[in-house]
């Protein structure tokens, strides 16, 4: 094959990107070090989230959204402070919140995605008008989940792949970007050792069986960020701005999420901006049923829980599940651990808990209607969940606080929980449950947060006594810092470019998806507000894919 | 009227379409930062209000107020009906240095109107329609003004509705009858080419009245073209961020 565009990563943007192209028709390579299992990469793992303004789902349930409301919140997460590596992702931001007001919905729909009618709310925020967090819910799950986006792309792309447009070189691990006159014309790279039969995101052989070179008119690197790369992570954690990093850190994503690209782009004359601007979780859990290394899966936790730091003391308002993501990884670090407790009731768990990723959400996932209601409104925890529950190794249940402090001690792995203070602490809590008001804010939240319809059908439990036998047994979670997103990435345009340090244009090389900070280096700034991923995954690869189907003659 | 950023910033006019108003603009001129952005409600038009005036009558009242505040060496940016007061003003005042069209077609020759248009040019039953159109009717107009797949918000739709209702009947005649005959003996492409100012126009791929189908026409007249692909017609509202980006380009365009 002669191929227009070589694009570098099988994942979502890639995808989005090789759509794009083989619909004007070009003739595109995609090059991808895993197997054809691993097609759309971390997008096949992920709930399917995805950001939307002011749209029918949201007007259906009264939510009152618009653009406006919408600039304001992305503005006040991404706080946006440095001139020059701000510049592009600034512009981004701007247009990406343009989109998810106007187009996205459409054209999604258009593919075939199709979203649930209960709209989630999720980065709540941190109490402040032009502050971070989304003002209304604008998380709309995707029937389907991340597998289902992931095939409204795949399924023209294979299209194409028949046609003779596509070509897949699998387990091309791209090694360097050919760089002549200034210009990227090309990839070398190792062809790796075959595992045509090795699962969707088991980690594969790094063996090398040959080389390989291609070139094209341009490249295009969708290659995702440094998620699983540890090393990477530690390396630019900005221990000034959220305290020192971690030691334990669990893995969101799957082994071949390296950033290996960053530097290899980096090498060719890309800018990288925004290093230290990452997404990881507060609420790691220890998958008990692994697929990748070091599996990590974040609870998706209602406002109701409580929330306490390693030494047992409750985290400072508004660190509250599913409110703060930074704010509150900034609270734990902050007395030196590296965890936290969630100290919750059956009753909460079983309406508030939910865990992150296509393959603990089956229901949806199958899109199966009678399985997602019934395992959603019924009574009990749903299937995953109560699994979690039984087999994790971060959950302690317990009849009495007593016995549930003895099971947290046992897997602390900092200092020993006090029980009489933690239980001074939920008393108190318990006690401000007697009016309909009260001081403590997050009953506050709460309360409001069940003025929301779709919050109080499925999502936040009633308030009641923690310590109530009636709602128990107790259940203390051990939560671990989950490593998950790169905000930063190489600097492009609102073509999808690559930028050179100088500000000019890299001829030859595009960049899309997270590698790219999901747009411009950086559209996130500081802060995501959720929903946001898959969705700069497409736009910045649609961008790269419009782009050169307008240039490329 | 309305002036927003710094005093000594490069000054920016903005002239609104048919039956809109300076709030048209809300969504662009936070993103016009370090401009001296001045905008009106045209005559006939939301606060101004008073009798409806054509675009050259329109174009003496905006180039009084450039006096009054003493503007000169403007860019003149005009949204669909506000293209020929941009051009007028041009044409006639001294006072702008360059002008950018948007979302406007140089005639009627290939345009397309929500069906019933003609109902609003009668005397009297126009006027009638007006004064008693159900906000529905309002609504499907404002959906006419986007791309397909644009989501009109709330606040758009209830600016919609007022700015219906603050507009003078006088207008329709003057928009749809007088000035398909004033485009079709003048066309804006050879206005913008006797002018010989710097000319952008900014179009939409999705515009429901004109398409983005007369970029040639303006380019053949030397206009810089920008062609917005999933705009319609109102790239002001719609993708206020790209608009933003090319006038300040323009702006610095030697």
């Amino acid at each position: 094959m002669n191929p227009d565009v070589i694009v570098v990563g099988s994942g979502l943007a890639g995808l989005v990107a090789t759509h794009e192209l083989a619909k004007a028709g070009k003739r595109v390579l995609v090059l991808d070090q895993e197997n054809r299992n691993n097609l759309g990469g971390q997008a096949f793992w992920s709930l399917g989230g995805l950001f939307l303004v002011d749209s029918p789902e949201q007007r259906r349930l009264g939510i009152k959204d618009s653009y406006e409301l919408a600039m304001q919140d992305w503005m006040g997460s991404a706080a946006f402070d440095r001139e020059r590596e701000d510049h592009w992702p600034r512009r981004w931001a701007q247009a990406y919140v343009e989109w998810a007001a106007g187009g996205k919905r459409q054209y999604l729909h258009d593919l075939g995605l199709r979203v649930l009618p209960m709209v989630g709310w999720a980065e709540r925020g941190d109490g402040k008008a032009d502050g971070h967090g989304n003002s209304v819910p604008r998380f709309h799950l995707t029937w389907g989940t991340g597998p289902e986006v992931v095939r409204v792309f795949l399924e023209p792309v294979l299209g194409a792949e028949k046609r003779g447009l596509v070509e897949f070189g699998f387990r091309h691990r791209v090694d360097e970007l050919i760089v002549e006159d200034g210009a990227v014309v090309g990839v070398r790279g190792a062809v790796l050792e075959p595992c045509d039969d090795l699962e969707r995101g088991k980690a594969s052989s790094r063996e090398t069986v040959g080389e390989f070179e291609h070139r094209a008119a341009a490249v295009v690197v969708a290659s995702g960020g440094v998620g699983h790369n540890h090393d990477l992570i530690r390396k630019y954690w900005p221990t000034e701005r959220l305290g020192k990093c971690p030691e334990t850190l669990i893995s969101g994503v799957p082994a071949h999420v390296d950033g290996r690209m960053l530097l290899i782009s980096e090498t060719a004359g890309a800018n990288v901006v925004n290093r230290d601007r990452m997404w990881n979780y507060t609420e790691g859990i220890v998958n008990w049923d692994p697929i990748w290394p070091n599996h990590a899966i974040r609870i998706l936790a209602g406002p109701s829980s409580l929330w306490f730091d390693a030494a047992g003391r409750r985290l400072p308002a508004p660190n509250y599940p599913s409110f703060d993501t930074n704010g509150t990884l900034k609270a734990i670090l902050a007395d030196g651990h590296d965890y936290s407790w969630l100290v919750l009731t059956q009753t909460i768990i079983e309406k508030e808990f939910a865990l992150s990723g296509s393959e603990q959400n089956p229901d949806i996932t199958s899109k199966d209607v009678k399985l997602a209601l019934k395992s959603r409104l019924a009574k009990g925890a749903p299937g995953p969940v109560e699994a979690f529950k039984q087999h994790g190794v971060d959950f302690v249940v317990a009849r009495t606080l007593r016995e549930l402090v003895d099971g947290m001690n046992k897997i602390a792995r900092g200092p020993k929980i006090d029980h009489d203070d933690l239980e001074r602490q939920i008393v108190a809590r318990d006690r401000e449950l007697g009016n309909k008001y009260g001081k403590d804010l997050q009953l506050a939240a709460v309360e409001h947060a069940r003025r929301y319809l779709g919050d109080r059908i499925t999502r936040v439990a009633k308030p009641h006594r923690i310590l109530d036998p009636a709602h128990g047994p107790l259940i203390a979670v051990r939560l671990n810092i989950l490593t998950r997103k790169t905000l930063g990435g190489l600097e492009t345009n609102l073509d999808s470019q690559v930028v050179r340090a100088d500000g000019s244009v890299l001829p030859g090389l595009y960049a899309a998806g997270e590698v790219a900070g999901f747009g411009g280096g950086g559209v996130h700034g500081y802060n995501a507000l959720e929903g946001t991923f898959l969705g700069g995954c497409i736009f910045s690869g649609r961008a790269a894919g419009l782009a050169l189907a307008r240039d490329l003659r | 009227m309305r002036v927003d950023g710094p005093a000594e910033g490069p000054p920016v006019v903005l002239l609104h379409g048919f039956g809109g108003s300076l709030h048209w603009f809300d969504r662009l001129v936070p993103l016009l930062g370090g401009c001296r952005v001045i905008r009106v409600d045209l005559l006939g038009h939301g606060a101004t209000g008073g009798p409806a005036a054509d675009a050259d009558e329109q174009a003496r009242a905006v180039a009084g107020v450039l006096a009054s505040l003493g503007m000169s060496d403007v860019v003149a940016v005009g949204h669909s009906f506000g293209a020929d007061v941009a051009l007028s003003l041009a044409e006639t005042s001294g006072r702008v240095a360059r002008v950018v069209v948007v979302a406007q077609a140089p005639d009627y020759s290939d345009a397309t109107f929500p069906p019933g248009d003609f109902l609003m040019t009668l005397p009297l039953v126009g006027a009638l329609l007006h004064r008693f159109a159900p906000a529905f009717a309002v609504r499907a107009v404002a959906a006419h003004a986007v791309a397909p797949g644009f989501r009109v918000g709330a606040t758009l739709v209830q600016q919609s509705l007022e700015d219906h209702k603050a507009l003078d009947a006088g207008m329709f005649p003057i928009v749809l009858v007088q000035r398909r005959r004033r485009l079709a003996a003048n066309p804006l492409d050879t206005r913008v080419r006797e002018l010989g100012l710097p000319t952008m126009v900014v179009l939409g791929g999705q515009d429901r009245f004109y398409g983005a189908r007369s970029a040639r026409r303006y380019a053949a007249v030397g206009a810089r073209v920008e062609t917005i692909a999933e705009a319609g017609h109102s790239p002001v509202v719609e993708t206020p961020g790209r608009v933003a980006a090319l006038i300040q380009d323009f702006m610095t365009d030697t």
